[in-house]
């Protein structure tokens, strides 16, 4: 049960701060519980077993028995992490935004506890109903967060975010659809069980593009690309991220995003195995293209946090191109780049949204001298930097490093393409960094009428986690790898016919569905 | 062979600067630059004692060939298995004992340097991080961990170049040497794939023994000349060679101990490192040894020729930099690699000393750069003039100091190589010349003549025991580190016979050339009188040209018009890379941004958007609110059914008849 | 009688067709005027019209048919029809006393 604990442990504090007497209250008790599901997420530990790439921990019951729709939920080295990412991220985004969001806090706690249930959700289920209403619930709160709690022009940031999001996953919908159906014909019982729908050849024809298993591929691929986001479906990502609250940013960077990713690498490759391999290059391309694109477009960003959304548009890019080399490195790679991406990109929103919350601009023009007004935030704001541009011994460099391996090992060309980004990612944050910290005070930093005063204890304790995670992520890889190392081994390895069994389950889930469908047929 | 001792010796050698860092990071807001100081240069003597207990191992009869320390697993995914493990053999041997001893002798330098400065304590903490990198690129056993310190100490030369962040200059040179050494670095990676994806690993030993034995590639596209050529990329980069080497000028920007250090002795020959390092990797390449040595040529010609124009005291010094760097990969390229390995010793020794002989100068003129402003500091200074002095003739190369032997040996094997050519000879010849010019020209300009300064407001002094200690101590080795590799021609005449002592250290780590070597003895001596003479010449023209008769300068300098313009305003390199690639790259961002994002994704979203809503307001032009608009659609509905329903059952009648009637 | 056995005669040949035309007269007249007059309680009449044009037609075929059923269901209609005029009516008067107003071109407000 320590999944679902896991996932609904969060709805169910959503729901404590919903009826808690005291609006004072609202911020303890959110960090406090927070930290509960932080700390309930760390039993994980202590029952995941690295060794195996079976999935763990599953839970199942049949939820619709009639159409194969079950609660089924299990992990895995694929998810493990990302579902601790987000429990961590948690307490991190509520402690960050004590004095970010300041009108409305119950029902913005709300909203976030229960996005994290989405969230969790999404990383864990294994069923692809289950999967859909989960990743479908995500929209519901991250819609509230950047309308309610964001910027100037968060409503059409707000619309473009959930229509562009929508129109990809209303034709995964339709995909998930057909692939039930076709697990009726096949298997002879519907199926949304993922494990179940992995045995199904679905046909493939390499000629041509009008077959079953390609089209699947781009449906399911199209609604993932968007999330993710990639090129050249990202350009609902900075406004977003523009108009959005900094909390709001720090989770849509830090674990959004990710579940695009995640189901590329869940649901797209393994389902359609020819069509990715045949396709492959289209992303790898598109990765490639992704890195230089959202680098160059960041490069001449007037707007920090519009920066720091396209430089998410170039590190996303990395994790595609990592999936898609498809080999041990590239998927390894890919899988640590989302976390890094999740911690440098989340501290770095945090940090702009210190420095937003003491000028109310973002504006890199009128900033200038800031090392020397603030030397702690510059301290940390260079570190998250490094990060972000993947210098050894950070985070950063080792997912980067394995990604850029793997698809130079998959694709020569594209792999060298990518590489460009390394040097285009020093550009940006670089020429952002030196425009807002050296150089002589600019007209915000020498305002004498609000003098800048350098972080406070609240803002170091948020950001102390980070950056000790950005060293011991850089420095000693692997502990962290050791999680993901099998089930990425099994990836590989099994390409062409993937196959997930179930560690000692309770029960054989495909046999329960098709014995809930048979019953379900005697009663008629 | 590693002992438990060996590793604990290496974790002091590495861990020392790193302490430091962590020491004197900590206490940042600390102005006592005492304190720091000494806790940094304490952590680079510690290196450099440690670094000398491991040295000492490869020496003697039996001794191993190597020591060798591991320490953990860094990565390990599918066959790539990145070890923490470090190495000394006899190349990195002489590479840790320059970086720990030339670092130390800075480090004691900048406590007087840095004295009067802000924030001493983040200045040493920066110096102990970049010997800390340092030492991670020199000892890696492995490809990703010399990475790991080619990146690192990128970064500490970042920051330390940008040290007086508050001026915009200073910080935008910061930033241009870290994105053009990132392009180096791009290159580097590449290379390291290239090897990967060939070999299967990224460990020196292991590339190396996999090497061994293939043959010499031709053509341009095997993955060894690939590799090699990419690998040499990155070595430009680091090591500021044509075409990345702009960013080592701007560099000066930095504090001058910092130059001397990082952009003079240690970090810029990082490129020329790897390559011997490499060398049985490169020798494999003929096509992209060829490339490495027409570019140090070239480096090093046009480099020389930028000096003999410059007025800032460090930039002479940095353009005479790259030059000498050229010759390092002259001599790489034309497969002597001990020679590249001699002359990047020996250029440590006598650039630090005229780095920090332009420092103390720097700081006994009060932060004066411009030798037009200086002249006749001889008798203010004596102690730097004499150091200086002695930097001076070691590097125009005259006898019997250090340059003299290791330029020579490049000039040499330039010729003689099978690699060789008279052309690549000529080239470092010519730079030779000039670099007797401008060397001549600077110390002319400084040290002799009359002082162009106010007597009365400036009074150069000589600086305290921190400062002029190091310069002596480097003097020193300037005069006599060249005895380590004495010609063998010369050899033979001296007494006692005394063999090239470099060459039978290197033996066997470095890989020689194959193929015929050209010229002979009474070759080799002809040419060595040539460099000399033309050296000597030079710089007695430059004596007579800036001490004996200042207004030929400007006569020469009218005559020559145009080049003159050209050449001092370094061939317009700058210029050109932003006019041609910078700012087409960020144009076309701008471009990128505001016409494929905005104008057509965008727009294309909201075409899509509009079309599905025009659609929609036609269709709700239906719903009028008129109930009995309503209801006729509903009768007319039900009509249409009723018609379409009779209509169906006669045909279907039809049908029927048709099947089963008659 | 010749009189009454013309006009027994003419009765006895009033035939099932001569019901259902008369049905689908007064149907089209309702139709007609649901769709065509704006008071609404002329429209609602002309509900009730269509609804015992229908009657019409089904006692016609009960008596065609021989069968009670058509007849039965004339029941329902008529307690249906009650029921809705009952209700047409109470809002049409509610409607009056709100806008004073009978015309349904005046009541648009659902329009999309």
């Amino acid at each position: 049960m320590l999944l679902s604990l896991i996932v609904f442990l969060p709805l169910l504090f959503a729901l404590v701060l919903a009826i808690l007497p005291k609006e004072s209250w609202i911020r303890p008790a959110a960090f406090g519980f927070a930290l509960i599901q932080f700390a309930v997420s760390l039993l994980l530990f202590k029952s995941f077993d690295p060794a195996t790439p079976a999935v763990q921990l599953a839970e199942f019951f049949p939820w619709v028995p009639a159409l194969g729709i079950s609660y089924l939920l299990g992990i895995d080295g694929i998810s493990f992490w990302l579902v601790l990412l987000t429990t961590f991220l948690l307490p991190v985004v509520v402690l960050g935004s004590w004095t970010a969001v300041d009108k409305k806090s119950r029902a913005f706690h709300c909203a976030l506890f229960a996005l994290q249930t989405a969230m969790l959700g999404s990383f864990v289920a294994l069923d692809l109903v289950l999967f859909y209403v989960f990743f479908e619930l995500s929209l519901v709160p991250m819609y509230f967060i950047i309308g309610i709690w964001g910027g100037q022009r968060r409503v059409y940031a707000t619309m473009k975010f959930f229509l562009y999001t929508m129109v990809g996953s209303l034709l995964m919908l339709l995909g998930i659809i057909y692939l039930m159906f076709t697990a009726r014909d096949t298997l002879g019982y519907m199926t949304a069980n993922v494990l179940e729908l992995y045995k199904l050849k679905v046909p493939f024809v390499a000629g041509e593009f009008l077959n079953p298993q390609s089209l699947l591929f781009f449906v399911f691929s199209l609604a993932f690309a968007i999330k993710v986001p990639m090129f050249p479906v990202h350009t609902w990502l900075p406004d977003a991220h523009v108009e959005a609250p900094t909390p709001g940013s720090v989770v849509l960077a830090g674990v959004m995003l990710k579940m695009g990713t995640y189901g590329f690498l869940r649901f797209v490759i393994p389902l359609f195995p020819e069509a990715a391999e045949h396709y492959a290059w289209v992303f790898l391309f598109l990765g490639a293209v992704g890195i230089v694109y959202g680098a160059l477009v960041a490069m001449v960003q007037p707007d920090m946090k519009k920066l720091v959304a396209y430089s998410s548009v170039s590190h996303m890019g990395y994790v595609v191109l990592g999936l898609f080399a498809m080999n041990s490195y590239g998927v390894t790679g890919a899988i640590y780049q989302m976390l890094n991406h999740g911690v440098s990109t989340g501290a770095l929103f945090l940090l702009v949204g210190m420095i937003y919350e003491r000028t109310h601009s973002r504006e890199i023009e009128r900033y200038g001298g800031l090392a020397k007004v603030m030397p702690i935030y510059t301290i940390l704001f260079f570190i998250v930097t490094l990060s972000s541009i993947a210098v050894p011994m950070t985070n950063g460099f080792v997912g980067e490093f394995l990604i850029l391996l793997g698809g130079f090992q998959a694709n020569k060309a594209f792999g060298s393409l990518a590489v460009v980004g390394v040097v285009l990612g020093a550009v940006y944050m670089l020429w952002m960094f030196k425009r807002v910290f050296f150089g002589e005070a600019g007209p915000l930093v020498k305002d004498e009428h609000h003098p800048l005063h350098d972080v406070g204890v609240r803002e170091f304790v948020v950001m102390v986690p980070l950056v000790i995670l950005i060293f011991w992520m850089g420095l000693m890889p692997e502990p962290f790898l050791k999680y993901t190392k099998a089930s990425v081994e099994h990836f590989v390895a099994n390409k062409d016919a993937y196959q997930l069994t179930i560690l000692e389950s309770p029960v054989e889930t495909g046999k329960l569905t098709a014995a809930a469908v048979a019953d379900q047929k005697e009663k008629k | 062979m590693a002992s438990s001792k060996a590793e604990f010796l290496f974790a002091i050698l590495i861990l020392a600067p790193l302490l430091g860092f962590l020491a004197n990071g900590l206490r940042w807001k600390s102005k006592n630059y005492m304190l720091a100081g000494s806790i940094a240069t304490a952590a680079a003597g510690t290196s450099f004692i440690a670094a000398l207990a491991i040295v000492m191992r490869l020496f003697g009869e039996g001794a191993p060939k190597a020591v060798t320390a591991d320490f953990f697993q860094w990565i390990s995914i599918a066959g790539l298995e990145v070890p923490v493990s470090f190495v000394i053999d006899h190349i990195s041997a002489l590479m840790v004992l320059v970086v720990t001893g030339v670092g130390t002798l800075i480090h004691l330098f900048s406590i007087g340097y840095m004295s009067h400065d802000e924030r001493p304590t983040k200045y040493f903490a920066y110096l102990n991080l970049f010997l800390f990198n340092m030492l991670l690129l020199i000892l890696g056993e492995n490809l990703v961990l010399m990475f790991v310190g080619w990146e690192g100490v990128g970064l500490c030369s970042y920051l330390l170049i940008g040290f007086w962040f508050t001026d915009k200059e200073k910080a935008a040179a910061g930033m241009k040497a870290f994105v053009t050494n990132r392009i180096g670095d791009a290159g580097f990676l590449l290379g390291m794939f290239m090897l990967f994806v060939t070999f299967g690993s990224l460990g020196f030993s292991e590339i190396i023994s996999k090497v061994a034995g293939l043959a010499a590639e031709t053509g341009w596209t095997g993955p060894i000349t690939l590799a090699a050529l990419f690998l040499f990329v990155g070595a430009t980069g680091k090591s500021a060679q044509i075409p990345l080497y702009v960013w080592l000028p701007d560099a000066m920007a930095g504090p001058t101990p910092v130059s001397a250090l990082i952009h003079a002795a240690t970090m810029v020959t990082a490129g020329v490192y790897m390559i011997v390092r490499l060398s049985p990797l490169f020798i494999l390449a003929p096509n992209a040894m060829m490339v490495i040595a027409i570019i140090g040529a070239a480096t090093a010609v046009l480099a020389a020729t930028i000096g003999l124009t410059q007025f800032d005291i460090k930039k002479v010094l940095a353009y005479s930099t790259v030059s000498q760097l050229g010759y390092m990969f002259l001599a790489c390229g034309v497969g002597a690699f001990g020679a590249a390995m001699f002359h990047l010793v020996t250029h440590a020794f006598f650039k630090a000393l005229m780095f920090l002989g332009s420092g103390s100068v720097i700081h006994g003129m009060h932060e004066e750069q411009d030798i037009r402003k200086m002249g006749g500091l001889a008798k203010y200074m004596p102690l730097t003039y004499l150091t200086f002095f002695v930097g001076w003739i070691a590097i125009i190369g005259l006898p019997p100091f250090a340059g003299f032997f290791s330029k020579d040996e490049i000039l040499w094997f330039a010729f003689s190589s099978p690699h060789g050519s008279v052309w690549l000879w000529l080239a470092g010849f010519v730079g030779a010349a000039c670099t007797a010019f401008y060397m001549t020209r600077l110390m002319a300009l400084t040290f002799w003549g009359k002082p162009r300064f106010d007597e009365h407001h400036t009074h150069p002094h000589e600086a305290g025991p921190s400062m002029t200690i190091p310069l002596v101590v480097l003097a020193i080795l300037s005069a006599v580190g060249g005895f380590m590799g004495i010609p063998h021609v010369i050899g033979e005449i001296l007494p006692g016979h005394p063999g090239n002592w470099l060459e039978h250290w290197l033996h066997g780590f470095i890989a020689v050339p194959a193929g015929e070597t050209h010229g002979s003895a009474v070759m080799e001596w002809i040419l060595m009188g040539l460099s000399v003479s033309i050296a000597g010449l030079s710089a007695i023209t430059a004596y007579f040209f800036y001490v004996k008769e200042p207004s030929v300068v400007e006569r020469v300098k009218n005559r020559m018009g145009r080049l003159h313009t050209l050449v001092y305003n370094k061939y317009f390199v700058d210029e050109i890379y932003f006019a041609k690639i910078i700012d087409p790259i960020v144009n076309g961002s701008k471009a990128l941004w505001a016409f494929v994002d905005v104008n057509f994704i965008d727009r294309a979203t909201f075409v899509a958007g509009d079309l599905v809503k025009g659609i929609g307001s036609t269709a709700r032009t239906l719903q009028s609110g008129n109930l009995q608009q309503y209801a006729l659609f509903i009768a007319l509905g039900v009509v249409g059914f009723l018609a379409f329903l009779f209509e169906l059952r006669a045909s279907l009648g039809k049908l029927l008849m048709q099947a089963f009637g008659g | 009688m010749p009189t009454s056995a013309v006009v027994v005669d003419s009765i006895s040949s009033v035939g099932l067709n001569h019901y259902l035309i008369l049905s689908a007269i007064l149907f089209s007249l309702g139709v007609v005027g649901v769709l065509m007059r704006r008071n609404i309680i002329v429209i609602l009449m002309s509900i009730e019209l269509m609804l015992n044009a229908v009657n019409i037609a089904f006692v016609a075929f009960s008596r065609s048919l021989q069968n009670m059923d058509g007849q039965a269901m004339v029941f329902f209609v008529m307690t249906i029809a009650a029921a809705e005029a009952a209700v047409g009516l109470a809002l049409a008067t509610t409607i009056f006393k709100k806008f004073r107003e009978v015309n349904i071109r005046y009541f648009e407000h659902l329009k999309g």
